[in-house]
């Protein structure tokens, strides 16, 4: 719910009861009124018959309403002023809501109880009318300052939203710098302001780490393009003797595998500062059949067997590049560990990548395999890092990368869910 | 002006700009380059190789794109505004999928990733000038073979053989690199790329040597390809 509606929604609940009570209290009190008005007109009454009593006996004193009315008792009673109910002999006799005072008057010695009427109903019309239009008129009050609130609000909040649509836009990577939206209000004009600089100190700390990944990239692959160039002349000389040649050789694979981890090592650095941000909806269902298609020799040359089920066009949204190394680690780590003669699984379906091989158990723990640098210690040259990575790019894009071996079967399996867990 | 010899499209002559600010990888390569019969200039600065790129013609400049005063990329824009007839390899240790298109849509004919080895620049180097020189028409003369690049034919004496896409870059590395002892990490390299890594493609590398001799012999080609024990591989038609 939106700040407006929420607002809004909180002041038409508060007005609403407001004017509940109001409605009562006012009515409650302007009744009060009314009869306390009644109520001195009835004593001036009382005090004008009583005045008139002294003046002239009481038989030639009555009127055609018999009020007052007056009549001689014995004793004296204290004054009284009740509500009664009289029947309206005018108007189809219905019951009327009348005020009424009786008094004990002595006049010439002689006591009398007068008792005068007055009918509420023009007051309490007017109380009633009065308490309503007074209502209605805070009711009308009250949604007016909603209205003006509410689009006042929405004009305040304005800078504020902006802001937030900016932020969303936001992207480390790309050149532009966001602009957030200047305001007037300096609540805003502050977040505004905290959130450039935000940015900008984030944007300098992503662009240092890239920069470092790729000065690091730089400085550790020159000496190592150096050593390589320098081997590869060693090579060419005539004065070598196989024994040479041997070292040569495997100085020439020790620096391969420096290279090569050095390049994971990097590429996994970069996966994790996020520095891959260009993502396509990529069809990995090409992809997929391309990269096996380019493994292929690979599987004949260990007489492995292929199952290939691939679903056409099934897309995923994700980096080319990143794609295209999670899948070629999968399958260069089905070729270095399947087994000779065994059987390699390839399934692709809208929901689940899954690649399977032949082989024995994992000679470590299954949760230490997507762990960096575990190997396999019968195989000490490789890095260590192909799994490690697949892993990275599988969390990176919140895709779930699971592991099972089936012992029966001696099978391997990699299984990654293309549902993304966020969705 | 290109001189051949026996073995092919020998690019005696061919004029090399190598900008490349490390100084031992630069003698190196420059070294290994002048070995194969090109005549290499050398640069250490952007403003000195581009200074020279402007001066001169070259047929093809291999650039670093990491110097310490500018970006090798600017270079290859400059030349393609230009028009430049030269070749243009970018020599990188940024090993980015974007970076390499980049360069290769700013007009690059190809794109290294350091470390490299020197018969693989030398054989992309080749492929560079044969593209630039004859259009898909190139041929390559080696002994009783000869290898049209483009078309991936190779004949002995008038008789076709039929080789794999593999057997084939095979066959076309090790004649681009004849006489030169090739070790098999860098034709494991160059063949295979990153598909492999090289320490798991050595035996693998040996089945398709085997073929490829196979083949060979049995279209009546002499044994040109020699095994060096522990080395690797030699091509060599005398």
């Amino acid at each position: 719910m939106s700040l407006y509606s929420q607002t809004a929604r909180y002041l038409l609940l508060t007005a609403f009861f407001i004017a509940l009570v109001g409605a009562i209290g006012f009515y409650t009190f302007i009744h009060q009124r009314i009869r306390h008005e009644v109520d001195e007109l009835l004593t001036g009454q009382v005090e004008r018959t009583e005045r008139r009593l002294q003046q002239r006996p009481a038989g030639r004193l009555y009127d055609l309403d018999d009020n007052p009315h007056i009549e001689r008792i014995a004793q004296p009673r204290p004054a009284e002023f009740s509500d009664v109910l009289l029947i309206d002999s005018l108007d189809n006799n219905d019951p009327i809501d009348v005020r009424q005072l009786q008094a004990t008057v002595t006049a010439h010695g002689q006591t009398y109880l007068i008792t005068v009427r007055q009918p509420y109903f023009e007051f309490n019309e007017l109380a009633r009318e009065m308490s309503v239009s007074v209502i209605i008129g805070f009711l009308l009050l009250m949604a007016l300052s909603v209205i003006i609130g509410l689009w006042l609000s929405r004009r305040l909040w304005h800078p504020f939203y902006e802001t937030i649509r900016q932020l969303g836009s936001v992207r480390l990577d790309a050149g532009n710098e966001p602009s957030f939206p200047q305001s007037n209000i300096r609540e805003f004009s502050l977040l505004s302001q905290s959130l450039q600089d935000l940015t900008q100190k984030l944007r300098r700390q992503f662009l240092l780490q890239k920069q470092f990944t790729e000065n690091a990239s730089h400085e550790l692959q020159t000496p190592l393009a150096v050593a390589s160039a320098e081997l590869d002349f060693l090579l060419q000389s005539s004065h070598l003797t196989e024994a040479d040649h041997i070292h040569l050789q495997r100085a020439t694979n020790a620096l391969n595998r420096l290279s090569q981890l050095n390049r994971s090592l990097l590429l996994l650095a970069q996966v994790e500062n996020n520095q891959f941000a260009r993502n396509e909806p990529l069809n990995l269902s090409d992809l997929l059949a391309q990269s096996v298609t380019e493994y292929e020799p690979f599987f004949e040359h260990k007489h492995m067997e292929i199952k290939e089920a691939i679903w056409p066009d099934v897309y995923l949204r994700i980096n080319r590049q990143l794609a295209g190394v999670m899948l070629t680690n999968l399958l260069k780590n089905v070729v270095r560990h399947g087994r000779l003669g065994g059987c390699v699984g390839i399934e692709l379906t809208a929901s689940a990548l899954t690649i399977r091989n032949n082989g024995s158990p994992l000679p470590f723990a299954d949760s230490q395999l997507f762990n960096r640098f575990v190997k396999d210690p019968a195989r000490p040259d490789s890095t260590g890092l192909g799994l490690a990575l697949v892993k990275q790019i599988c969390d990176r894009y919140g895709l779930s990368l699971t592991y099972s071996y089936e012992a029966k079967r001696e099978e391997h399996s990699f299984r990654i869910g293309l549902l993304k867990e966020s969705e | 002006m290109l001189l051949k010899n026996q073995a092919g499209d020998y690019p005696n002559g061919m004029k090399i700009l190598l900008i490349e600010d490390e100084p031992p990888l630069r003698t190196a390569v420059c070294t290994y380059l002048e070995g194969e019969g090109y005549t290499v200039t050398t640069a250490d600065t952007f403003r000195q190789g581009a200074e020279k790129a402007h001066d001169y013609d070259y047929d093809c400049i291999v650039v670093d794109l990491m110097l310490p005063d500018g970006n090798g990329l600017d270079l290859v824009r400059a030349l393609k505004n230009r028009q430049s007839s030269a070749g243009i390899i970018m020599v990188t240790a940024k090993d980015a999928l974007a970076d390499k298109l980049t360069g290769l849509d700013a007009g690059a004919d190809d794109y290294l990733t350091k470390p490299f080895h020197l018969p693989e620049l030398n054989a992309r180097l080749r492929s560079v000038l044969r593209r630039r020189l004859f259009g898909g028409q190139a041929q390559v003369q080696a002994g009783v073979l000869t290898l049209w690049p483009d078309q991936q034919r190779v004949c002995v004496q008038g008789t076709d053989i039929k080789l794999t896409g593999k057997e084939y870059e095979l066959l076309l590395f090790l004649v681009t690199n004849v006489n030169r002892l090739l070790s098999k990490s860098a034709i494991a390299e160059h063949v295979w790329g990153d598909a492999m890594d090289v320490a798991d493609s050595h035996e693998f590398l040996y089945t398709h040597v085997k073929n490829l001799r196979r083949k060979l012999l049995a279209a009546g080609c002499p044994d040109y390809i020699q095994t060096r024990y522990g080395a690797g591989y030699l091509f060599k038609t005398t």
